[in-house]
């Protein structure tokens, strides 16, 4: 038998899920504090929060170890609520401590399945908590002796420790010692300014005892002020003169009424509310904004959650374009079969009740940029301490979602472009300065939603790409297809796109070996996007990732060249001319054809040529296309209309560059059972572009 | 002397099947059924080796013909019988000319050998069996393996 019992095995998984879950939170919360240089209170709350739960839950699995060494961390979040100015100066040891309780709790949860399990002792961690809790008690001049909290409980393997459920419901939890007192204080009717009375009073008390959580967390909070005055301010304090504290209280001329413990913790009647309305109707006003503003969170409170397979998301994803698919083929046979009205009005119902379907599990699927900034802030950290190199990382978007499914592949590939430019693309500040720039340098990550495109771009302020040393090492390892000078810029970035390819001399744990940049692209090619790299040398880089909005469907135009059926995402195309509007607009330059269409000159591309189709070409329209700021003009025979495309991946066998020959980036099973071939007009671009040379 | 695979598994049952007089023989554990081959559409640039795509059971698949993978450039004969062979790199189709039957070969006469397909062969073989005459056990996963790194030249 593993280290757990059979009874503890069908716990796992849900241990791992809500870890992970709370580590994302934890990392988050980590990186905010660490940019901001200080914690406000609820994130404090939060991360106690957070700790909290994987103590409890760790001990529960019979962790032990991790138990402890998460209790212990729990110091270090105590001392910077009893003393905020504790953070600042301490910008690195304190922040790689609890980042390195992170990665080590995720490897632990990422080991939990395999059959030999068993705990690691986290003796390095360990010592690096003690060290850096002994440092921040120095720092705030806590002799060890006056902190009985700094000390962890003697924890039996497999026994909880004390739990979070003798606390009121959806408060953060704390650890709750014998001399710990829990109260609810309602303030006079009329007294106004609730939160900042609040404020006031828990000030007052901080100088005869310990404040151990307050709610409202945050008393400068809109709401503050009316959750006061609806449920009253509650508190859990420490102090070994409960009753002085008590008496103080009570003193207050704003002090209505004080309740302890078990009766501090019961739900509150909004009594209170209706009273001072009734009394002063000038309060009404105040109140019923700040009502709204309750009404939100109690609608926030009254949603509920549940976790989910990730698994069965992905199967509903499935199941719901699969029904998309066939919802196609019965529309197309019922057209051929010329459908009654009643079977026409179910069958549009269908359709709808689909696409609603669509988009719910489309938002289900869908997370924010936001969950992966964590990472990047902490290589971005890892890489400054260990290069000495001055770096601000500046984050736009983070806020917009996108499919998880892309967001997981693409975490990686925005790891690697970091970590390349703050490698090779940024220099030390000294190499800066003579450079001109300033010693800081800047890594911007921007997340932009172009239609039903994502664009995310990785841009730096350091050196740039060397297009001598990028052609050097091409001509040493035998690349050259055309003499040096015939190279194009776009041509000369694509090499570092190979696998292997890497002009540093230098190999380090972040990068020079070549390995990575290939497989950026080939992460972004599975995806049907594309990558596109811009630089200057001395000037800096910029990596621009295009990737689809969802990779499981997306609204596209269907059209066809000879008996082949293709489509392109609806958000690509800009217009469709017929052949008699296209004719006069035809021109010729050299060899190149090009439409003539609004003062513009675009490339035309015949897709019958472009492709080798069999048959005679016939060119009866004109598709309009753009990609980011550049348009093709495609000709095409048909246009066959609309389709919710469900993209099934091209088979391996046509080879392993089939994107980067045809533009085809995934099959599409149409309405009337036949199949079409989703084109990409980036890599169309940059076919026709290599046509060119 | 004689050289041999250095991780030879032995097949215990393979499909007979007939390609331009020659027989061969796929590990029945890749068979996942036979099927009457239904409309296909041709991928724009698909390697000469296929015959193009088919919707089956809603996935696309590539369907390959024997025939062009023993080396045959034209267009295929007689080839309307489709296997769906199930392996690591996904499901496929192999069209071929006649299928005979099930055989037990774990009592045959079996040669392997390391040069039993050059570098350049579509095919890759696992082995040759012989019954009544000789069978050429198709490397399924191999195969295909090879088939994605090939590059129409």
């Amino acid at each position: 038998m593993g280290f757990f019992t059979k009874d503890m095995e069908a716990m796992i998984e849900i241990y791992q899920m809500e870890s992970e879950e709370l580590l994302a939170n934890f990392d988050k919360i980590l990186m905010q504090g660490q940019k901001n240089k200080e914690f406000t209170a609820a994130e404090l709350n939060e991360l106690f929060r957070v700790v909290h739960t994987i103590k409890s839950s760790s001990a529960m699995m019979g962790l032990s170890a991790l138990s402890h060494a998460t209790h212990c961390l729990e110091d270090i979040f105590n001392l910077f609520r009893d003393e905020p100015s504790l953070l600042i100066g301490e910008t690195t040891d304190v922040f790689a401590v609890m980042y390195e309780y992170s990665d080590l709790l995720k490897a632990e949860l990422k080991r939990l399945g395999e059959e030999d399990f068993s705990p690691i002792e986290p003796k390095k961690l360990m010592h690096a908590i003690e060290q850096e809790v002994q440092h921040l008690k120095d720092k705030a001049g806590i002799k060890q002796q006056d902190s009985p909290v700094m000390k962890p409980p003697a924890i039996k393997e497999g026994v909880p420790i004390i739990t979070a459920e003798s606390l009121p419901m959806e408060e953060p939890s704390v650890m709750v010692a014998s001399n710990t007192e829990k109260v609810r204080v309602f303030l006079t009717n009329n007294c106004l300014m609730e939160n900042v009375r609040s404020f006031t009073i828990i000030n007052q008390l901080k100088s005869i005892c310990e404040i151990l959580l307050t709610i409202p967390a945050e008393f400068e909070q809109p709401a503050a002020a009316g959750q006061v005055r609806r449920s009253g301010l509650y508190f859990v304090f420490r102090s070994a003169e409960v009753e002085k504290v008590i008496a103080k209280l009570k003193k207050n001329p704003y002090v209505a009424e004080v309740l302890q413990g078990t009766a501090a913790e019961e739900a509150v009647p909004a009594k209170t509310v209706a009273a001072a309305a009734a009394e002063e109707p000038a309060m009404q006003q105040v109140i019923a904004d700040e009502d709204k503003d309750e009404a939100l969170l109690l609608e926030k409170k009254n949603t509920r959650y549940t976790s989910v397979r990730w698994d069965k998301i992905v199967e509903l994803q499935n199941i719901a374009g699969e029904l998309l698919t066939e919802q196609a083929i019965l529309v197309n046979e019922l057209l051929q079969l010329g459908t009654p009205r009643g079977l026409e009005i179910v069958v549009n119902n269908n359709q709808r009740l689909l696409a609603d379907l669509e988009n719910v599990i489309s938002a289900v699927a869908m997370m924010p940029v936001s969950t992966v900034v964590p990472q990047l802030y902490r290589i971005v950290q890892d890489m400054v301490q260990k290069t000495g190199k001055d770096i601000e990382l500046v984050v736009q978007g983070e806020e917009l979602c996108i499919d998880r499914n892309l967001l997981d592949s693409i975490a990686k590939p925005l790891l690697h472009l970091i970590r390349n430019a703050i490698d090779h693309g940024i220099c030390l500040p000294k190499e800066r300065l003579e450079a001109g720039k300033p010693a800081k340098g800047t890594i911007k990550f921007t997340v932009e939603n172009q239609g039903g495109n994502m664009l995310f771009r990785v841009e730096d302020d350091g050196r740039g790409l060397n297009p001598q040393a990028i052609l050097a090492k091409a001509k040493a390892k035998h690349l050259l297809a055309k003499p040096e000078a015939e190279y194009t810029d776009k041509e000369i970035w694509s090499f570092i796109s190979l696998p292997g390819f890497s002009t540093s001399e230098e190999v380090n744990e972040y990068s020079g070996r070549g390995v990575g940049m290939d497989v950026v692209g080939a992460t972004v090619d599975s995806l049907g996007g594309s990558l596109t790299i811009d630089s200057q040398w001395g000037k800096g880089s910029i990596f621009t990732l295009q990737l689809p909005f969802s990779i499981t469907s997306v609204e596209s135009v269907n059209f066809s060249v000879g008996t082949t059926s293709f489509l392109l995402p609806i958000h690509s195309v800009d217009k469709i001319l017929a052949q008699k509007d296209l004719a006069p607009a035809l021109v010729m330059k050299g060899k190149q054809q090009y439409l003539q269409y609004e003062d513009r000159f675009i490339p035309v591309v015949a897709l019958h040529q472009q492709l080798a189709l069999a048959g005679e070409p016939v060119a009866k329209y004109a598709l309009l296309v753009h990609s980011l700021d550049k348009q093709l003009c495609l000709l095409v025979e048909a246009i066959c209309g609309e389709q919710v495309a469900v993209e099934k991946p091209v088979p391996n066998v046509l080879g392993q560059d089939y994107m980067a020959r045809t533009g085809i980036t995934a099959c599409v099973l149409l309405g009337d059972g036949s199949i079409g071939f989703m084109l990409n007009v980036e890599r169309l671009l940059q076919i026709y572009q290599r046509s060119l040379d | 002397m004689e050289k041999t695979f250095t991780k030879f598994v032995p097949v215990p049952t393979i499909l007979l099947l007939k390609s331009d007089g020659v027989f061969y023989g796929i590990p029945t554990i890749n068979v996942k059924e036979m099927i009457n081959l239904g409309k296909l559409t041709i991928a724009p640039r698909q390697p000469f080796f296929m015959r193009g795509l088919c919707n089956y059971k809603n996935q696309l698949i590539p369907a390959l013909s024997l025939q062009r993978l023993c080396g045959a450039k034209g267009e295929t004969t007689e080839e309307n019988l489709a296997l769906v062979l199930e392996t690591g790199e996904g499901n496929v189709v192999l069209t071929v000319q006649a299928v005979f039957s099930v055989e037990n070969i774990e009592a045959a006469e079996i040669l392997q050998h390391e040069t039993l397909s050059g570098a350049q062969d579509l095919i890759k073989l696992h082995s040759v069996v012989q019954l009544k005459t000789a069978v050429f056990v198709i490397e399924i996963e191999e195969t295909l393996r090879g088939l994605t790194a090939y590059q129409e030249q």
